[in-house]
């Protein structure tokens, strides 16, 4: 039987390596889709996904305290995430491109790109939507990645922040009011 | 229900958190007002969009590699941890450390001392050894050109010489033997 988190927790807690590597199969895709969406490339989501174990890792001491370890998890990960895209903001290397990618994927892309027209306008859109997010305040971006693309919970980003949930729901509103703004303007440019 | 109202519960509508009788509230609502309308619906086509993601999976292969450099890391790490030390145990090593030298420092001293003491104390008469009636060598002479010495030291004074000897180690050790050299220079 396929054991839960909090118990896959427990016995990572007393030792059981097996245990570690299955809460990276569980988490390594979540971590990277919202890293990817933070960062807009390959490269860097990835060395998110790593460290936020590495991380997880050494700081299993404290995870005896956490009752929550999604939330947990997703600060640690957001956290770095936070801190690289400051860092590369610094270092002026941001890119939405997809040159970074590994050659399978950039195929994979390519063959993505070879949809019906519609979704093929949708994707611009949501590409101008992704850009409209890097404006957003960080915990406003955050907030609306978690809970709208990611599919989290109010309560689990709040947890995750550490802030009451009127918090997370005042950042998604705020986020949602600029994003449809933009959707607005594209809406009206096309009738 | 009024259209500031009404616009502050859109997202809680859309998201399904909304309570039973909010949600009749706005419901009316949005039947006779057609702006909250355009609202909901463009609220609603934006969670629709949002949740088309733009993250490409990069494969199993890829999820495989992570997993098995994530456990490479972890366990460099976890290798890191039992090596470097906390600040606690380096400073109880480092206590240890202190105390031998200091302990080992106080030996040499009392070593010291004692050579220095016994060396003083011993008879300052010149000590020669004869193999028959040819003079071998003179311990701790002071006057090695004295041609009148004649002296034989007994076995048991041999025995304590070369006790001290061991006692007060190499330095006193060869002090004593370094008149041997100027007895050969003096051609006897």
């Amino acid at each position: 039987m396929k054991k839960t988190i909090p118990e896959l927790v427990e016995s990572f807690l007393n030792g059981d390596e097996k245990a570690f590597a299955e809460l990276v199969k569980r988490y390594q895709k979540k971590i990277y889709s919202i890293a990817y969406q933070i960062l807009h490339n390959h490269l860097d989501a990835d060395e998110v996904v790593q460290e936020t174990f590495v991380r997880v890792y050494k700081k299993r001491q404290e995870l005896k305290y956490v009752k929550y370890f999604t939330s947990f998890i997703l600060r640690v990960a957001t956290n770095y995430a936070i801190d690289l895209l400051r860092k590369r903001k610094g270092q002026k290397k941001i890119t939405s491109d997809t040159s970074a990618l590994p050659g399978h994927i950039q195929l994979d892309l390519s063959q993505r790109v070879a949809t019906p027209s519609d979704n093929l306008e949708n994707k611009r859109l949501m590409g101008e939507i992704l850009r409209a997010f890097d404006e957003l305040p960080y915990k406003q971006r955050l907030t609306a990645i978690l809970h709208d693309i990611e599919g989290y919970s109010k309560a689990e980003i709040a947890k995750a922040f550490n802030c009451p949930e009127a918090t997370v729901r005042s950042n998604l509103h705020i986020a949602r009011k600029k994003l449809k703004k933009i959707l607005k303007q594209r809406l009206k440019q096309k009738e | 229900m009024t259209c500031r109202f009404a616009l502050l519960l859109l997202d809680d509508y859309v998201d399904n958190e909304l309570a039973p009788k909010e949600r009749e509230a706005l419901e009316k609502h949005l039947e006779n007002c057609s702006s909250c309308r355009q609202e909901w619906e463009r609220t609603k086509y934006l969670k629709e969009l949002l949740k088309q993601k733009l993250v490409n999976d990069p494969g199993e292969d890829y999820w495989k590699e992570m997993t098995d450099i994530i456990l490479a890391r972890t366990i460099e790490a976890s290798s890191r941890e039992t090596v470097s030390l906390s600040f606690t145990e380096k400073a109880t090593i480092q206590r240890g450390a202190f105390i031998r030298s200091l302990v080992s420092a106080g030996v040499s001293v009392i070593i010291l001392v004692s050579a220095i003491i016994l060396g003083t104390a011993q008879k300052k008469s010149d000590s020669t050894i004869y193999a028959g009636e040819n003079r071998l060598f003179v311990a701790a002479s002071l006057k090695p050109s004295d041609k009148t010495v004649t002296t034989i030291i007994t076995k048991k004074e041999q025995i304590n010489q070369a006790q001290g000897m061991l006692l007060m180690g190499a330095p006193t050790f060869i002090g004593r033997f370094s008149t041997i050299f100027e007895f050969i220079n003096s051609g006897e």
